[in-house]
């Protein structure tokens, strides 16, 4: 029944792309997609939170922040940047920063991509002509509001970076968890944001990919106008940080201001592009109400509130695996715990069913028809061909690893599981609630 | 969860902007300006923006009308560009049609569509949809309800009979009812424990009242939940679940010679019936504008929300409020956030908001700020919103904030689930099925006096109400010190506590 279903090779998700370098090392991916006249831009810089020196966690993403505060020609504030794109039609604009990399999208009208270029060859120019203390202060003071809103006051918000610190102990570069410590943000000089965007901000560590309704031939001469006359940076000093494994369990129990109890496991798992199998096995796991860990513990079981598990894709010391589950009203931390545990076991002593492999892969291969509908913005085209040129230097990756993932083998996943889902290599949390609410969720 | 630092706080998708590039003439502090090693050389064509080419026009899709044997009207837009096709089942009842102390039943009727049919149980619903790589889904509104499901257009129509039979023939088997009811009493729980959830919905009961549907969550409260039968659950999906209720759209790979048979196969079999009587909710606040506390012991931030009854979608002002909510609060460079976020570093982003439908729905400023600041921010919050009613727009920020509306319409139809949802919406509020197509020309025309007036006449900021979810025992003295009416306590489900001093405390 399966066979029958499946859709031809021919239209598999696929995105056609041009790639070449500029004589200063900037790569530019370029890709035609006329179906709306608009193009997204999307610059990837090769620097995260993997690059932040001791004593200054939170500083890749607070750097970020500061792209936004204007340069040389665009003199102003984060009003004065995001007025000019929003003025000219810009969509799905924003910046982000990963462990990695950081990454700044914006997605023009048609007729307007030279002044994204101009924007974006300006910051990476000349961004310290108009940076100062004034400004580094405000938005040092945003980011500490940003880890107060989405970190300490949101339900298990701080066991989420706890897990990392775990997993990453200091003074690994992700024990920081991307937005930092208020401390090391506070630490944050002004002579640091000069060398890390001297270090780190230069076109050889960078890649742009525009994707859209443009003809190659009228943008390259722009790229070249706007990017080329950018000097090379110094070479950027290496990732030496080394990933240690775990050689036992370790556990924590922290308390929250929430109802439910949350158990969260998690482990260090694949580098990108490491191993095409472990898409499909958290998918099996946890991808839609047909998984195994949504049959088993919220449908059969009802111990469990909620499920999920998680790859991270881009991480070059080790994705974190994380599996969680949100402990129903009634039942105990332990016993969804011991749940959690058999399943994980249940994928390394028997390979995966033919049908739950190819549900997986079949429902992978629509979620990215889905991603690829957008130009840019969040996961959209731009993106996926940066995260395969800086992943495996070649965007044509995206269609080599769809290929790998399509073709994976029930053995296979059985073998991902084994390699890194060890009860010796995983950090368990568990949430409890602080104290007894007696307002809502309580027996019944 | 894959968890992304940004820039930009992710609340809503308007944006648009004052202040112009040039006036900035302070010279940057410190000693070292240049950038590279060698620095970048400077040239001429970098000192202006580059102007635009000519303007690409957007003309927004505009579905075709189609309609079923039985009735029920499909709007159909044809996209071959990829081979997925969304197709999104809209119904012109949600939360308004529920009964007094039965909150979150339109929700709980949706989500446990996919929980059971007459011939299918809810794991092989789901292994089907996955199966066929398609994705279901359904969401509750204030007013409508929506059932969608997006298929590869070559599996559309085995994804179609699982959908019809999903959406029209629910079971509701008491075993089922049952575990969602648990798993939406954790929903509950878990949204009580969210500071922003908690303002938003607390707001909304301060200002609809208690006798109001739109006074609680759309999930309901612990104890209408608790209320809620298998019987309760039939009998709204059978009253407001009809042809004649209803509309379906379909936006991608296919075209009405291959969809409409298909229809007609899987929907064609849809009786109608008559519409049941039910009196008009009614709203009801108190007369004395108070602020409510709701405490959060230990916060590091204050959830903020002001609001009050906004309007309809249908209000023959919708345009003007929506330039002047952007100029508010609607966009990154708003008033609002250029004033708590860009000057005064208290938060990561505050926002506004008119949440319309057929009715007024509401209108809400917030954000979360630094709770040592609570009182400041609130009174900027104030300030803004008395400055925004006295009418005062400089002809720059008219021309962004329209400029901003425009040009988030073809963002609406970027994927066909995207486009499906924005047409299911403009049908569920009223909208006429030109919406889309002259909304940029409607936005285009809104003048600056036709912002002032609208300003003055919808927001009433000394009648608003104020939630403020933070720690009580920190906040309160210079909540109370800033004489905007007594301090009131709640918990986070809306329900007053006993009389406490300003001083809040537990």
């Amino acid at each position: 029944m399966l066979a029958a279903i499946l859709i031809a090779a021919a239209s598999l998700p696929q995105i056609p792309f041009e790639k070449y370098q500029l004589p200063n090392g900037l790569t530019v991916i370029l890709s035609e997609d006329h179906r709306a006249p608009v193009i997204g831009v999307d610059l990837w810089y090769h620097v995260g939170a993997v690059n932040e020196r001791k004593g200054r966690s939170g500083f890749a993403h607070l750097f970020e922040h500061l792209m936004f505060q204007g340069s040389k020609h665009l003199n102003g504030d984060e009003r004065t940047v995001f007025a000019m794109l929003d003025r000219n039609g810009a969509t799905n604009l924003n910046g982000t920063t990963d462990w990695d990399r950081t990454n700044y999208f914006e997605t023009m009208p048609a007729d307007r991509l030279e002044l994204a270029l101009w924007l974006e060859s300006d910051r990476m120019g000349f961004l310290l002509d108009t940076l100062d203390q004034k400004k580094l202060d405000t938005q040092r003071e945003v980011v500490r509001n940003e880890r107060r809103q989405t970190t300490e006051n949101v339900p298990y918000g701080r066991a989420e970076e706890r897990l990392v610190q775990l997993l990453y102990p200091d003074p690994h570069p992700y024990f920081g968890y991307v937005i930092g410590s208020h401390q090391d943000l506070m630490a944050a000089s002004l002579g640091d944001v000069q060398d890390f965007f001297r270090t780190y901000y230069a076109p050889d560590n960078a890649s742009i990919a525009i994707v859209g309704d443009f003809r190659p031939a009228d943008v390259k001469p722009l790229v070249e106008k706007y990017f080329g006359p950018i000097p090379r940076g110094p070479q950027a000093p290496p990732v030496t940080a080394k990933t240690q494994p775990h050689t036992g369990e370790v556990r924590e129990t922290l308390r929250d201001q929430v109802q439910l109890a949350k158990v969260l496991i998690g482990y260090i798992g694949p580098k990108p592009l490491e191993n095409p199998a472990i898409g499909p096995l958290v998918r099996i796991l946890a991808g839609g109400k047909s998984s195994r860990l949504y049959h088993d513990l919220v449908y059969e079981k009802k111990i469990a509130q909620d499920v999920s598990a998680n790859w991270d894709p881009s991480m070059q010391l080790g994705g974190i695996v994380e599996i969680t589950a949100t402990v129903q009203v009634g039942h105990t931390p332990e016993e969804v715990e011991a749940a959690l545990t058999e399943e994980v076991r249940r994928l390394w002593e028997a390979p995966a069913t033919v049908e739950e492999l190819e549900r997986a892969k079949r429902n992978l291969e629509s979620g990215l028809f889905a991603q690829l509908e957008n130009v840019g913005g969040f996961g959209g085209k731009a993106d996926q061909l940066n995260y395969y040129q800086m992943w495996a230097r070649d965007p044509g990756a995206f269609t080599k690893n769809l290929d790998a993932t399509l073709a994976v083998t029930p053995a296979q996943v059985q073998a991902v599981a084994r390699q890194y889902l060890n009860d010796e290599q995983r950090v368990v949390i568990t949430v409890l609630p602080e104290q007894k609410q007696a307002s809502a969720g309580g027996g019944r | 969860m894959k968890r992304l630092w940004t820039v930009m706080v992710m609340v809503s998708c308007a944006s648009a902007s004052p202040k112009p590039e040039a006036q900035q003439t302070q010279a940057p502090a410190g000693d070292a300006t240049s950038a590279k090693p060698q620095g970048t050389p400077d040239a001429a064509f970098r000192g202006q923006p580059p102007s635009p080419g000519t303007p690409v026009e957007f003309h927004a899709p505009v579905p075709a009308q189609l309609a079923l044997k039985n009735g029920l009207p499909v709007f159909l837009i044809e996209r071959h560009d990829v081979p997925l096709v969304a197709v999104s089942l809209a119904v012109r009842s949600g939360a308004d049609t529920e009964p007094a102390g039965k909150a979150g039943l339109s929700s709980l009727a949706l989500d446990l569509l996919d929980e059971g049919t007459q011939s299918r149980d809810a794991a092989s619903i789901a292994r089907g949809f996955e199966d066929l790589g398609a994705r279901y889904g359904t969401s509750a509104d204030a007013d409508a309800s929506r059932v969608t499901v997006t298929a590869l257009s070559d599996t559309l129509d085995p994804a179609l009979e699982i959908f019809a039979d999903v959406a029209l023939n629910p079971a509701f088997r008491e075993a089922d009812v049952q575990r969602v009811r648990v798993e939406r009493l954790g929903q509950i729980a878990q949204a009580l424990d969210d500071p922003s959830s908690v303002g938003q919905h607390v707001l909304s009961r301060v200002i609809f009242g208690e006798q109001h549907p739109w006074g609680y969550p759309g999930d309901g409260t612990v104890k209408s939940v608790k209320s809620i039968s298998r019987k309760d659950v039939a009998a709204w999906h059978k009253a407001w679940f009809r042809p004649s209720n209803a509309a379906l759209f379909v936006v991608g790979d296919t075209d009405a010679a291959t969809l409409l048979p298909l229809l007609e196969k899987r929907l064609g079999g849809w009786k109608d019936g008559p519409f049941p009587k039910i009196p008009a909710p009614t709203r009801s606040r108190k007369a004395v504008r108070v602020i409510t506390m709701v405490d959060k012991p230990d916060a590091p931030q204050s959830q903020i929300w002001i609001g009050e009854v906004g309007i309809a979608s249908t209000a023959p002002d919708i345009f003007p409020v929506r330039v002047m909510n952007n100029i508010l609060g609607g966009s990154f460079n708003s008033r609002l956030n250029g004033n708590l976020r860009t000057e005064h570093a208290w938060s990561y982003g505050v926002f506004s908001f008119y949440d319309t439908h057929r009715e007024a729905g509401p209108f809400a400023a917030a954000g979360g700020v630094i709770s040592e600041k609570t009182a400041e921010a609130l009174s900027e919050f104030m300030k803004e919103l008395a400055r925004m009613k006295s009418g005062e727009v400089s002809e720059e920020e008219l021309q962004d904030a329209k400029e901003g509306l425009i040009r988030t319409i073809p963002a609406l139809f970027a994927s066909n689930e995207q486009a499906a949802g924005a047409y299911a919406r403009a049908w569920s509020h009223a909208l006429p099925l030109d919406y889309y197509a002259t909304y940029q020309q409607r936005v285009g025309a809104v003048t600056k006096d036709e912002v002032a007036k609208a300003a003055r006449e919808r927001l009433h900021p000394d009648q608003m109400a104020i939630v403020v979810v933070g720690p009580s025992r920190q906040i309160a003295p210079g909540l109370a010190a800033l004489k905007l009416g007594p301090i009131e306590l709640r918990d986070a489900e809306g329900e007053a506590r006993k009389a406490v001093s300003a001083a809040g405390g537990h």
